[in-house]
């Protein structure tokens, strides 16, 4: 059941599972934006969050005590930003 | 005395088969995946090999909707693996619900994530309709997010025959594939 057309803005596709019919809908100029608006609201939180952790990091690594860095080093490790 | 005479046992045999309900690999960028006119099947399984295309995105949420229902009556709770930081978090009123998380633009080429989401007992006509997922999504080499994620839609009773999955900002991207089994 692979898709043959392809349009050339994003598309909602309905698969009919009695008829195996497939129906792809073009998004409306209104789903584009809205579209546009959460892509940057989540590049912006996980940005946020890359610089929190970055800054985190940066106050752990400058931390006077050895065990401090150590703990902070297992539980943190070098792992990214959070999903969005 | 025999339990099942042959024709009995035939019969058995295929109605524990899971069967192929429909698949499809995305030729272009998809905002959403709906899989309508469910056969009634007690068990349905859906299972992803996807990415989405946010720009500047690690990871990003993939959720469902069933039976067209877009009111906030979803409850969910994951435990999370951010790289090496794990997190539970339990959300009532939601409007869809989670059921992974799924590479973003920003992964390394080639990369996609994949994930099973398992909805069983779904003819049961008394109850709300419950599933749980398991997913991955290895965006490079350094920032990968993998969990388990369980979902009610806390609404109706109704069995699912309709099933729209879509990823929470932007598209998939295209050579995602989705595929949905059932067995009774």
């Amino acid at each position: 059941m692979d898709e043959t057309q392809a349009p050339v803005r994003p598309v909602h596709t309905v698969i009919d599972c009695g008829t195996r019919e497939i129906v792809h809908t073009p998004l409306s100029d209104a789903e584009v934006a809205a579209q546009q608006v959460r892509v940057k609201a989540a590049a912006d939180a996980e940005a946020a969050q890359v610089a929190a952790d970055a800054e985190l990091r940066a106050q752990v690594a400058a931390h006077p005590d050895p065990l401090v860095q150590a703990l902070a080093a297992r539980l943190l490790g070098t792992g990214p930003a959070g999903s969005v | 005395m025999a339990l099942f005479t042959a024709g009995q046992r035939i019969l058995a045999a295929y109605e524990n088969q899971v069967a192929l309900i429909a698949t499809t690999t995305l030729s272009t960028s998809t905002a959403s995946v709906t899989f309508s006119s469910i056969p009634a099947y007690n068990n349905l399984s859906l299972k992803w090999h996807a990415a989405g295309d946010a720009s500047a995105i690690v990871g990003e949420q993939i959720n469902i909707q069933v039976n067209g229902v877009v009111t906030a009556n979803y409850v969910q709770e994951k435990l999370e693996a951010n790289t090496t930081t794990v997190t539970g978090t339990l959300t009532a009123g939601s409007t869809n619900a989670q059921i992974g998380t799924i590479p973003g633009a920003s992964r390394a080429s080639g990369y996609m994530g994949a994930g099973s989401l398992e909805m069983p007992g779904i003819q049961d006509a008394l109850n709300h309709q419950s599933f749980v997922s398991m997913a991955t999504a290895i965006a490079t080499n350094s920032a990968s997010f993998v969990g388990v994620y369980a979902g009610m839609l806390a609404a109706g009773t109704a069995p699912i025959t309709t099933l729209t999955v879509f990823p929470a900002a932007s598209n998939f991207v295209a050579g995602s594939v989705f595929s949905l089994y059932g067995w009774m």
